[in-house]
């Protein structure tokens, strides 16, 4: 379903992103890419958004060659994809029901169908009861499930987080990698950057590890095997 | 894209408006105050050029018949003259005409100076007098028109005013070109302002627009919001200038008028209506431009995500 062959990303300055990353990640699994700040965890998850492009190599996405994709096509890509941020990134001046509303308006869904869907992705992360809140009138770890709701709420094919506890005390990264694996049991394919040895130790899923832009380990277990 | 998709677009861009409603207020107020600038602007160089367009009308070319140019070959002549480039009107005036006009001038209130000029009526002083009274569509062009008339054999001698002409000439390019210039300025630095305060708004959106890139949202919906704002900016900044200055402007007049009533026999205003007129399609067509090319530019920066 995802597949990198041989791919570089090289900035400029020769700044190394990841360097000869061969793996495959297939629909419905569950994985951790870890790694120190700067070990290009960061790079991997921007090449799978298509943010930027591989500088060599072949990246395969619901097989679909993306890094010969037009910069036009980069929307239709995007919507097979459910993208969770650190910072959450929500609108604040958008209600958390007009937040996730909103990924299905952006994509021209019907009004009917957002409000079939928005209210049951809420129930789904347990907000239902702060629909009408802003942002900054719920906790942070809130504001992250409302981030994985907008992600969730166009049925990805596949959940991307970058660092989606790095803000978040042990209770609430608890209760939104719970959240997560809900999601990947219901078939969405899971990949999550993080540093949290914790959660990695805790949860035994598939670890990538990089180390200066390279994969150094690629198995399931902890974070140190 | 889909008509309901338009409908979101709009709803987004009138929502962004009110949630964004100081840099909205910003920008609305930076239009307005550069539109209102630019009407004063331009509500003198459009007068001046207006009194520049009257002086130029009441200048005329008064050319004397020769002697032996009979009544009845004068309209071919004022045909002739008609013809000629740059002649707006022509008019015959004879001698007797030329006489009573004369008469009336010289506006004599008693009856003995009346009886006198009317002893001289059978023996008309002016009698070499008849002559065309020619006006041209640019006084500016009195001096060339006039060396060709001398050339003909019809005409006896030309009374104008050579200098006023040149200097209307000289003030009229003047003006217009001096107005032009200053205008075109404005409008640069009102651009300029106005794009400056919709970057802004924009750059303080920036976390907005990479979102709704990540969500997959097309281009269009992402710059279709920020569109409809920058029109409705646009156009609230052209509006509230053109009634400040429609009302200013008429008070100003009327004042003027009131205070200084031979003055204005002398110069016409032009009207608060034909200022409004002509200043609401500049306004909109500058606040709306400037909107909307304000907005998608600055957008394009933030769209590359």
């Amino acid at each position: 379903m995802i597949e990198l062959k041989h791919v570089s990303k090289i900035y400029d300055g020769n700044v190394v992103g990841v360097e000869d990353v061969t793996l495959k990640i297939e629909k419905g699994e569950f994985v951790f890419l870890v790694g120190e700040s700067g070990s290009g965890k960061s790079t991997m998850l921007k090449l799978l958004m298509k943010e930027v492009n591989p500088t060599s190599g072949q990246l395969i996405i619901d097989q679909q060659d993306v890094t010969k994709l037009r910069s036009g096509k980069t929307a239709m890509l995007r919507r097979k994809m459910g993208i969770v941020f650190q910072d959450y990134r929500l609108l604040p001046k958008k209600t958390v029901y007009e937040n996730v509303a909103f990924a299905m308006e952006a994509i021209e869904e019907s009004q009917r169908k957002i409000r079939r869907n928005v209210p049951r992705v809420l129930n789904m992360v347990g907000l239902a009861h702060k629909s009408r809140n802003f942002p900054n009138e719920i906790s942070g770890g809130e504001q992250q499930r409302t981030a994985i709701a907008r992600a969730l709420v166009n049925n990805p094919l596949f959940l991307l987080a970058d660092e989606p506890t790095g803000n978040l005390d042990p209770r609430n990264s608890d209760e939104i990698m719970e959240l997560m694996e809900y999601i990947n049991s219901r078939g969405t394919t899971v990949i999550v950057a993080t540093h949290d040895k914790d959660i990695v130790n805790r949860m035994r899923k598939r670890v990538i590890h990089l180390i200066d832009g390279r994969v150094v380990r690629d198995s399931e277990g902890g974070y140190d095997l | 894209m889909k008509i309901r998709s338009i409908r979101v677009c709009l709803k987004q861009g009138l929502q962004g408006i009110w949630r964004n409603r100081l840099m909205v207020l910003a920008s609305v107020c930076t239009v307005s105050a550069c539109l209102f600038i630019l009407g004063i602007v331009y509500c003198l160089v459009a007068n001046v050029q207006q009194f520049a367009d009257d002086l130029d009308d009441s200048l005329g070319i008064i050319a004397f018949l020769s002697e032996n140019v009979s009544e009845e070959s004068v309209p071919t002549l004022v045909e002739q003259i008609r013809d000629m480039e740059g002649v707006k009107e022509v008019t015959y005036v004879s001698a007797d005409e030329a006489w009573q006009n004369f008469k009336e001038s010289m506006g004599f209130d008693d009856q003995l100076g009346e009886d006198t000029l009317a002893q001289l009526d059978q023996d008309n002083p002016l009698a070499n007098s008849a002559s065309l009274e020619i006006y041209l569509y640019e006084a500016a062009d009195q001096n060339d028109f006039v060396e060709q008339l001398q050339t003909m054999p019809q005409i006896r001698s030309i009374r104008y005013a050579a200098e006023t002409a040149d200097v209307l000439a000289n003030l009229s390019s003047m003006i217009t070109w001096g107005g032009m210039a200053l205008i075109l300025l404005l409008v640069f630095i009102a651009i300029l302002l106005i794009s400056n305060t919709i970057k802004l708004s924009v750059f303080v959106r920036r976390t907005e627009i990479g979102i709704m890139k990540y969500i997959g949202a097309k281009d269009s919906f992402v710059k279709i919001p920020f569109i409809v704002e920058g029109m409705i900016i646009g156009v609230l900044g052209a509006v509230l200038p053109a009634i400040l200055i429609y009302f200013s402007y008429g008070s100003i007049v009327n004042f003027v008028m009131q205070q200084f009533g031979t003055f204005t026999q002398l110069i016409h205003f032009i009207s608060a209506n034909t200022i409004l007129i002509q200043l609401i399609p500049i306004f909109l067509a500058v606040g709306i431009v400037v909107g909307v090319l304000g907005s998608t530019l600055s957008l394009r920066k933030y769209l590359k995500v």
